[in-house]
């Protein structure tokens, strides 16, 4: 078998805070292929954004490995890690933030040919014309400053600087969650159309289910910093097999008027705090399945099938023997 | 034609800042015309002592208490007014944006570090600490800068170190690490830039505050004995404060009007730089 | 019966030069006792604006230039400031997308919504801490003695629109209008709250204008809806129907780029282009430039709004009925 695209193994990132530890990332493993799409979902605060930021190398993780292409990523110094940047870039979601209001759109999805060494400004001209051609910006876009654009032409700028330096691996955290309907239909296509003209891999966040849908070829849901379920596309969709996912499938408002929210068993009471030490399973206090066993002790991932993995007692029995 | 929402434009419509830029015009004006106005220099004796403005058609403002022309005194004086306060001001800038800009960029331990030994400086008062300084030293145009601009950079740095704090989560910022940026490059191309307002306008006003500075220290003896400064001038008058005021109030005024269109021309920097004051 | 809501020919437009800057423009709405009432849009659509004339609080920078709004009967556009205070609150209330900041952070949760009960008559002094457990109950909060002595930044953000929501009842206001009121909110808690306003509806029989840019929420939980684009209501009615057979190629566009409703291509049906802004919309039909079924007619003259079966649309090219 090849190397994957992405492995990541024991993955923790705690931060101190006033009240005490906060466990962002909580013993993460997931592993990647070239040209995939793996979503990952859940609520906010549930360590999804800071586990696509440590694979960006944005953060360095407290304990684990992140292995991109056969290179350990995490203790990497920086001088040995600016060739693999241009090999995993990032997009992000706030498209008023994401863009310097000092720079032209030009500049900015030039900056990273230029810090990459890319000589000859005709040549990066050229690269930043196509680039916009192929995301959807008028040429004449080049010379105008990022406020002068909506969300989802900004959103585009981001893509374009993204994905000038041709990278395997994109982060894409929550790129369309600040858009419009319409609009984010348009970001969606876009990012898979290039996944399939680039062959790039996305490790694509979102909290919303219907985006994941769409996008993801497989699946994980985290919960409290970790990840309680992985499966791929068909088997997440039609069985899902932790409660959590089962309940935020549930949850995802859908547009059938005939579905109403007062015929719907609903999640009650509120996410535990990340903070302090845990016992049991985190997810107990919300799950209308929990026993005794799950305050006492917390579940670890069962393999389940190819790629699928859920952290829940009550799969123990379907479980592979074999898990590891 | 300068369109209405032109930085140009902006500025034109503030008017106190119309007045300020045009009486500092008018010091720099002083200040540049000084030697073909007068070039005999402002220390000759060149009248009767404590002669009253108008007394004599030859010295209209009158001379000082060794007979010295004021209005001469006056112009140069504006030149090492102006020239302190711009260099002061140009180090303390450099000084402080470096050292915000390290504090703001690296956290941690280094923003500790320096905050404390930026503390450090805030915690004397300026004007003592600048005394201390040039007394340390034997008081000179350059002692007088560098004391200046050792009392006046902490303000600066907190304030840079604050924008940086504030741009560094910005995703612009992190799509520069994300890309590969080295620190320089991050820092010279994607935050100065965004930071840059906030420190034109504070330097603006600090050459205020640097010329007020050197006046003091002037009048307590410490300025430069070869340096004609409006500071110097108001220090020689002091001893007939009472009997020849107009000795001492002349330059004081000159510090005044200094001091006023530089904070004028401030204020209208920062409503004409901040964006969110562009469409009122 | 007159409907608790009644809105007609409303326009506002931007303060400045331009005086074509329409945000609302020629808008029509009704909301009768005990209905939940979407008024659906993109951002920029005047869905927020329009709920905000309601209670006359549109920002400076917008102008109400024409129409009615009746709440219970009282013209609220001519009513006297002194007035429009006992109406706000008591007549219709509030609640925003952001309950961190639209919550005093420097009171206590019992404070700020005895202050509300207090304003206006509905409690005294030694009445109120009592009051104000009964609301806090009402809205489920949990271990409501304990958060109402805290401080909003205490609490989680649903709990927080709980405490929100508390507010906004103190005066038993016979219309809410709940401004975008889970966009903020984690999916799982979403559905708590808005199961809350349901159940307060059935509860307390006051109408609901739900302000929302998302048209699951509405299928979930609308009896009624009214799609925006551009300042104008382009399609209203009973929400099988609206979503189940949109007449307004703008409604089944919005229906179409939904993630949901993917077809055999594998791709997500787009509706190309922006929305135009106000000042430069265009001739004829406003959604035009950016509609498929678009003919020479959209381009030159205003649809008006029709009503075949219990649906209303302003459309030359209307989709076929169900």
């Amino acid at each position: 078998m090849t190397e994957p695209l992405l492995s990541i193994r024991g993955l923790r990132k705690t931060y101190a805070t006033d009240k005490g530890l906060l466990t962002a990332v909580d013993g993460v493993d997931l592993t990647l292929a070239r040209g995939e799409t793996y979503a990952l979902a859940g609520e906010s605060g549930c360590g999804k954004s800071t586990l696509g930021k440590i694979v960006a190398a944005l953060i360095a993780p407290d304990e684990g490995s992140v292995r991109f292409d056969g290179q350990e990523l995490v203790g990497l110094s920086p001088a040995r890690l600016r060739p693999l940047r241009r090999r995993v870039q990032m997009i992000f979601q706030d498209p008023f933030s994401s863009l310097n209001p000092r720079a032209t759109v030009r500049r900015i999805i030039e900056e990273p040919l230029i810090v990459h060494g890319m000589r000859g400004r005709t040549e990066r001209r050229r690269a930043v014309a196509e680039m916009m051609d192929r995301v959807g910006l008028r040429a004449d876009a080049a010379d105008r400053y990022p406020h002068e654009f909506s969300g989802g032409q900004r959103q585009r700028i981001g893509i374009a600087r993204a994905l000038i330096l041709k990278p395997d691996l994109v982060v894409c955290d929550e790129p369309v969650s600040a858009l419009d309907v319409s609009v984010r239909a348009q970001i969606l296509n876009l990012l898979s159309d290039l996944q399939k003209e680039l062959g790039l891999a996305y490790l694509f966040i979102s909290h919303d289910l219907s985006v994941v849908q769409y996008m993801a070829d497989k699946v994980a849901i985290m919960h409290l910093g970790q990840l309680v379920e992985t499966a791929p596309r068909a088997a997440f969709w039609d069985a899902p097999r932790h409660p959590y996912s089962q309940a935020l499938i549930r949850a995802r408002p859908n547009p059938d008027p005939r579905r109403r929210l007062q015929d719907k068993p609903i999640l009650e009471g509120e996410l535990p705090s990340p903070i302090g030490k845990r016992q049991g399973c985190d997810f107990r206090s919300r799950c209308p399945l929990a026993f005794d066993r799950c305050t006492a002790e917390a579940p670890r991932l069962h393999t389940l099938g190819p790629a699928h993995r859920a952290a829940c007692h009550l799969v123990e029995g379907a479980a592979a023997p074999s898990d590891a | 034609m300068i369109s209405r929402n032109s930085l140009l434009g902006r500025f034109g419509r503030h008017y106190p800042a119309v007045a300020g830029i045009t009486l500092l015009a008018a010091v720099t004006a002083m200040a540049l015309l000084a030697p073909v106005l007068f070039p005999q220099g402002p220390w000759r004796m060149v009248g009767r002592p404590q002669l009253w403005p108008g007394a004599d058609p030859r010295f209209p403002l009158g001379t000082d208490i060794l007979g010295r022309d004021l209005l001469a005194c006056l112009f140069y004086g504006a030149r090492v007014s102006l020239l302190i306060g711009l260099s002061a001001t140009l180090a303390a800038t450099l000084v402080g944006t470096m050292i915000g800009a390290a504090a703001g960029f690296f956290g941690g331990k280094v923003d500790r570090w320096l905050m404390g030994f930026t503390e450090i400086f805030q915690t004397t008062p300026p004007f003592v600490l600048a005394v201390v300084v040039v007394a340390a030293f034997t008081p000179s145009l350059t002692s007088i800068i560098i004391a200046i601009s050792l009392v006046s950079w902490p303000p600066l740095a907190r304030l840079v170190r604050a924008q940086f704090l504030q741009l560094m989560p910005r995703e612009f910022v992190l799509a520069g690490i994300v890309m590969g940026m080295s620190n320089t490059r991050l820092i010279v191309t994607q935050l100065l830039p965004n930071a840059i307002t906030p420190i034109i306008v504070s330097s603006s006003l600090m050459i205020a505050s640097a010329i007020l500075l050197e006046a003091g220290l002037a009048f307590l003896g410490l300025g430069d004995p070869n340096a004609m400064s409006w500071g110097y001038m108001i220090g020689v008058g002091r001893e007939v404060l009472r009997t020849d005021w107009y000795i001492t109030t002349i330059p004081g005024l000159a510090v005044l009007l200094a001091v006023l269109a530089i904070n004028l021309v401030g204020e209208g920097l920062n409503d004409a730089l901040n964006p969110r004051s562009r469409n009122r | 019966m007159t409907p608790v809501l009644s809105i007609s020919g409303l326009r506002a437009r931007l303060r400045g030069p331009d005086p074509s800057a329409f945000v609302i423009d020629g808008l029509s709405l009704q909301v009768n006792r005990g209905e939940v009432v979407a008024l659906v849009g993109e951002s920029g659509s005047g869905k927020t604006m329009t709920a905000y004339s309601v209670l006359r609080l549109l920002p400076p920078a917008i102008q109400l230039t024409e129409g009615e709004i009746r709440l219970g009967g009282q013209d609220v556009v001519a009513m006297e400031t002194r007035r429009l205070r006992d109406v706000r609150g008591t007549l219709a209330s509030i609640i925003f997308q952001e309950p961190m900041t639209s919550l005093n952070p420097l009171m206590t949760i019992e404070r700020q919504i005895a202050e509300m009960l207090l304003t206006h008559g509905k409690a005294t002094r030694q009445t109120a801490p009592e009051r104000v457990i009964e609301l806090l109950e009402l809205v489920r909060m949990p271990d409501p003695q304990t958060r109402a002595k805290q401080y909003p930044h205490s609490l989680s953000g649903g709990l927080r629109q709980r405490a929100m929501i508390a507010m906004a009842l103190a005066c038993e206001p016979q219309i809410l209008i709940a401004d975008e009121p889970t966009t903020a909110l984690d999916v799982t808690i979403q559905q708590q709250v808005m199961k809350l306003l349901l159940d307060l509806r059935d509860q307390l029989g006051m109408a609901i204008l739900l302000i929302t840019h998302d048209l699951g929420v509405v299928a979930e939980v609308a009896d009624r809806v009214a799609v925006m684009y551009a300042g104008r209501i382009v399609e209203e009615g009973p929400v099988v129907e609206l979503l189940e057979a949109p007449r307004h190629p703008y409604t089944a566009g919005l229906l179409a780029c939904l993630p949901e409703g993917v077809g055999d291509t594998g791709r997500l049906i787009e509706i190309p282009g922006l929305p135009p802004k106000p000042g430069s919309i265009p001739e004829g039909c406003r959604f035009a430039p950016r509609c498929p079924s678009a003919t020479e007619l959209c381009t030159r003259v205003t649809p008006e709004t029709r009503t075949e079966g219990v649906q209303a649309f302003a459309c030359h090219h209307p989709r076929m009925p169900a």
